[in-house]
């Protein structure tokens, strides 16, 4: 299975912003539609996370979550597809879990 | 003393010359074990005790190193939490935008810290590592509550109004994750 390598801050944004794109750039919006694009083709999709100047949960909650919750992918397949790396600051990694698994909460109900 | 010796007895060998041949022990070489064997338990022991005293040493001086970064690392909670509280609490504008961004970046200086402080309070080896998870100062989720607290919707969205309201949650959130450092600091250095 082919694996796509990705780094947030060299190849989308150092300092990634709001939730939205209305909201302002660099937005956890806009990163969802990168995500998709690289979930499009195929294979596992390794994300590193290091190297910003800071992440909000919010743009975290809608570029991981919103894949489920606004894209309709299944908690399970996003879990298998997409490989999360943070070596510096392993708590987003825990907030894009927590995101992940509300939205699919959110979704059965 | 090596050497020879005569003398005589009494009885059926009266008057006979008896003589008696003593030979020199053998002699020892430098790679000999037995000319140290006397002093093996002397030598254990003082090493022995050379061992714990420099594994006391060593543990101190980590326990210590282990106390400064925790020390620092409440700091930075203090200065993240009171970042937070203050782009919360900014009014709409340009100023508010540097607040947020000042938030964002000293909570993950927050957690990069906590991160460090987990992987270096861990036992050391591979055995360690994999059985004693319990003995690292374990803080993570803390972090990501106190990140869900302070930037959540909607913190970067530049028409909200100024906003208290949410203060006492991110200052709750900063008190847990510097109670939780004390305590699991004093729960495995005492």
């Amino acid at each position: 299975m082919t694996e796509l390598r990705y780094s947030l801050a060299r190849e989308f944004a150092r300092d990634p912003g709001p939730r939205y794109k209305k909201q302002g750039p660099n937005s956890g919006e806009a990163f969802r539609a990168v995500l998709r694009d690289l979930l499009g083709r195929g294979g596992i999709v390794r994300i590193n996370l290091d190297g910003t100047s800071g992440i909000g949960s919010s743009f975290l909650d809608e570029a991981f979550g919103g894949l489920i919750f606004a894209e309709g992918m299944q908690a399970s397949d996003v879990l298998a597809r997409i490989k999360l790396e943070s070596s510096d600051d392993e708590t987003y990694i825990l907030d894009i879990m927590e995101s992940i698994e509300k939205a699919q909460k959110q979704k059965k109900y | 003393m090596p050497g020879e010796k005569s003398f005589s007895v009494e009885g059926t060998f009266a008057g006979l010359p008896l003589s008696l041949d003593v030979a020199a022990p053998p002699a020892k070489g430098f790679f000999d074990l037995s000319v140290y064997a006397p002093a093996a338990p002397g030598v254990i022991v003082a090493l022995a005790g050379l061992y714990i005293a420099h594994h006391l040493t060593r543990s101190r001086e980590r326990a210590k190193a282990i106390g400064d970064v925790c020390e620092k690392l409440k700091e930075l909670t203090d200065s993240a939490v009171q970042s937070a509280v203050d782009a919360w609490e900014a009014p709409p504008g340009a100023d508010r935008l540097a607040k947020v961004r000042t938030a964002k970046r000293l909570i993950q200086k927050v957690g990069t810290s906590a991160t460090a402080l987990r992987n270096r309070s861990g036992r050391r080896g591979k055995w360690n590592s994999r059985f004693c998870k319990q003995s690292e100062i374990d803080i993570l989720q803390l972090v990501s509550d106190l990140r869900r607290a302070a930037t959540a919707d909607p913190f970067e969205d530049p028409e909200r109004d100024a906003d208290s309201s949410r203060s006492n949650n991110i200052l709750s959130a900063g008190t847990i994750i510097q109670t939780a450092i004390d305590r699991q600091y004093h729960d495995k250095f005492g």
